[in-house]
């Protein structure tokens, strides 16, 4: 009996306590696939912070393919399965899933968003005061940078060209950035208000060669989808540089991309919620500015446009597809 | 007698035997408690001291982590400093240098170069263009004053308008040492980088590691909420170590929201930071609780064995209390029986006296009354004879007038 007792004290003592692993369940909500990037790095870090997929996290991946329409059913969707955080990328995706998951205590993760606070996404960077954090793109701050680059790639360049919609809370103030700061660049900005795609097309239409001497995108999401369709190759067919946002555009054919390395945003989008997923309120996690910004030549295109880009920007661009 | 031959055997000392049992049970039992008692503050000390090593193996990876990224950027951002004196400040190579180091160093989102009277002549960054109306004046800063003099500046930890940490790094821009310097370098130095590998390790569910400035202020926490209420931790004992340039070799006490902690803390030396680990001690504790749960039921265990043999000692004491008092109703039993049967043999042996002497005056009247009735019947054979002699005759004389009264009839009928 005595060794009876003994036994089963040193069997409790020997048996380690069972571990359950905890399963995450995570919504991934993309606007388009123009920033799967962003989601790839998030995953990817994830994964480097212990989240390996289908073992202790499961993704709910949902992507609109710019479709207004199925974001709404695809946010509602994901809120259904109450998972326990969502993250979305874009700012139409965080507008839909912010009143989505409003009162539900979901916690949400919103990254390549261009201005948090003026969204109204959170009430200020420091402290969202509700469910929502995450990363933003500075798209707002570095839109004179890339304006910048542009001139660096050709010193030559004098007008340039950005469509934006003045009501929208990226491309808006951006474009007011771009003006103020073309005068000390001593270029002349020629600021085309758009209301839908298709008047960029109707522009770009009508233009005639020597009119502008170079494109850009301020950073806003109309006007980078109206470029990517038509202004890659009316650029090349004016023979004039366009610049845009991201790596990806660059690999299509523009000639530069100046802003910010959507992976590592995604990755830095990660920690945070790996923050939120260990029990910190994302109201207690300020939003963050991007860490990496990446610039992208496209010598290609520089070869088919006839263009020499100089040496500085070559050695100031982070990547150069040849 | 028995019962004396009993008490012989030992017997009357059976009381001695059960006491000395439930004592040697008893003696058991506190020595399973002492035994187990030692055995549970030496493990449990031993345990503490294992998750305190590996608290302290933990804070010191962080210190060493986070003086290693600093240090790196440091020596980064003087040897670009160093270039800058080297190309002479030419605008075109400056420029390229500047922007291929910020390509590598991510962490590095800002550098100025300040000529000596203060003026910033030009401004690098990954978000903003600079112009000369946009150059701010550094004159007579104590982070400019104290580059120009030849001397590394570091700021303490900022936050910007996004709440994230920075620090502001002033260099002499010089060829050597014992160079006047010819401008000055300023970096702004993003923490992001330095925290997150750091910030990233848990240790439990409740441990955390924190870094705090030479003045016990909370620079970088898991919780970025908590970094930002700007809290001073120097009243508690790790902190006050490392501010000390000295290791805190974990110990107890309640944090600020006055819940028992059990921290352990390393000094960053170069800054004079530290990197601290708080671990709910509720927490720290759970790993004792298989302990506890097994000296419980080594405890009960023992108090239940202790508490049957108890009882069997006592049911066998019972048991013998009742054959002893069973045995000495039957002794007695056998005692009176003995006595009776005594008395018994005294009285039959004096009846048996009684009666042999009967049985001889009954011989004596036996013979005096054989002897009459012999005389009686030797009298008796006497008259029988003569009376049974006669009547034979008679019957005789009977039968013989019988025939002849026969034959007489006979005769007349025959006439």
């Amino acid at each position: 009996m005595i060794a009876a007792v003994f036994g089963f004290a040193f069997w409790k003592l020997a048996t380690p306590p069972k571990k359950e692993t905890k399963v995450y369940t995570i919504g991934l909500l993309q606007m388009s696939p123009t920033v799967s990037e962003n989601m790839v790095g998030f995953k990817m870090g994830m994964s480097e912070l212990g989240y390996k997929e289908n073992v202790n996290v499961k993704y709910f991946y949902r992507d609109a393919e710019g479709d207004l329409k199925k974001l709404e059913e695809y946010a509602n969707e994901l809120v259904a399965m109450k998972p326990d955080l969502i993250f979305v990328n874009t700012s139409p995706a965080t507008k839909i899933i912010k009143e989505k998951t409003e009162g539900t205590g979901i916690p949400v993760v919103f990254s390549m968003v261009a201005d948090a606070v003026r969204a109204g996404f959170v009430k200020s960077m420091q402290s969202s005061g509700n469910n929502l954090t995450g990363t933003i793109c500075s798209y707002i701050e570095i839109a004179p940078k890339r304006l910048a680059l542009l001139k660096e790639i050709n010193p030559k360049i004098k007008k340039v060209l950005v469509f934006y919609r003045p009501e929208d809370l990226s491309g808006g103030p951006a474009t007011q950035n771009i003006l103020a700061a073309a005068p000390d660049l001593g270029v002349e900005v020629v600021a085309v208000p758009i209301a839908k795609k298709e008047d960029v097309k109707n522009y770009l239409d009508k233009i005639k060669p020597g009119e502008v001497d170079a494109m850009m995108d301020p950073g806003d999401s109309m006007v980078n989808a109206a470029l990517a369709e038509w202004g890659i190759a009316k650029a090349k067919e004016l023979k004039i540089p366009l610049v845009m946002l991201s790596k990806g555009e660059a690999e299509l054919g523009a000639l530069a991309s100046y802003g910010v390395d959507y992976v590592d945003l995604g990755k830095q989008s990660s920690l945070i919620a790996n923050q939120v997923l260990k029990g910190i309120p994302p109201s207690e996690i300020p939003v963050e500015t991007p860490r990496k910004f990446m610039f992208t030549i496209n010598l290609k295109t520089a070869k088919e446009i006839g263009l020499e880009i100089s040496p500085k920007a070559l050695e100031k661009a982070d990547l150069i597809i040849k | 007698m028995p019962s004396k031959q009993l008490e012989e055997k030992g017997i009357p000392d059976k009381n001695l035997i059960y006491l000395a049992c439930v004592l040697v049970i008893l003696g058991l039992l506190v020595l399973i408690i002492i035994l187990t008692f030692f055995w549970r503050v030496s493990l449990i000390n031993d345990l503490k001291k294992r998750l305190v090593n590996y608290q302290i193996s933990e804070v010191k990876r962080a210190s060493e982590s986070i003086e290693k990224v600093i240090t790196r950027e440091l020596e980064d951002i003087e040897n670009l400093a160093f270039q800058v004196a080297i190309l002479n400040q030419k605008k075109e190579d400056v420029e390229t240098l500047i922007s291929r180091f910020m390509n590598e160093n991510i962490a590095i989102r800002e550098v100025s170069l300040i000529n000596l009277s203060g003026r910033e002549e030009s401004r690098f960054s990954k978000k903003e263009i600079f112009s000369q109306k946009l150059g701010r004046d550094f004159a007579f800063l104590e982070e400019f004053e104290t580059a120009k003099n030849g001397i590394l500046y570091i700021s303490r930890v900022n936050f910007d308008e996004n709440a994230e940490p920075y620090l502001i790094i002033d260099v002499p821009i010089r060829r050597t040492e014992v160079e006047k310097p010819s401008g000055v370098l300023r970096a702004i130095f993003y923490l992001q980088a330095a925290w997150a590998e750091v910030l990233e390790t848990h240790i439990g569910r409740t441990g955390r590691i924190s870094v705090v400035d030479d003045k016990g202020m909370l620079i970088a926490d898991p919780s970025p909420a908590r970094v930002l209420k700007k809290i001073n931790l120097l009243d508690f004992p790790p902190v006050k170590a490392v501010t000390r340039g000295e290791f805190f070799l974990g110990g107890e006490y309640f944090n600020e929201k006055m819940t028992k902690v059990i921290g352990v803390g390393a000094p960053i030396k170069r800054l004079k930071w530290g990197a601290i680990i708080e671990q709910d001690l509720e927490e720290f504790q759970e790993p004792l609780k298989p302990i506890n749960e097994m000296i419980v039921v080594i405890f009960f265990g023992t108090f239940l064995i202790c508490g049957i043999v108890i009882w069997l000692l006592n049911t066998i004491v019972k048991a013998d209390k009742e054959l002893w008092r069973r045995y000495t109703d039957w002794e007695k039993a056998q005692q009176e029986i003995f006595d009776a049967k005594q008395i018994l043999e005294i009285k039959v042996r004096a009846r048996t006296k009684e009666l042999e002497e009967l049985a001889k005056s009954l011989e004596v009247r036996v013979d005096e009354r054989t002897k009459e009735l012999k005389e009686k019947v030797e009298e008796l054979e006497r008259f029988h004879k003569l009376t049974v002699g006669r009547e034979l005759k008679m019957i005789e004389l009977k039968n013989t007038i019988k025939e002849l009264q026969k034959k007489l009839e006979e005769l007349k009928k025959n006439k």
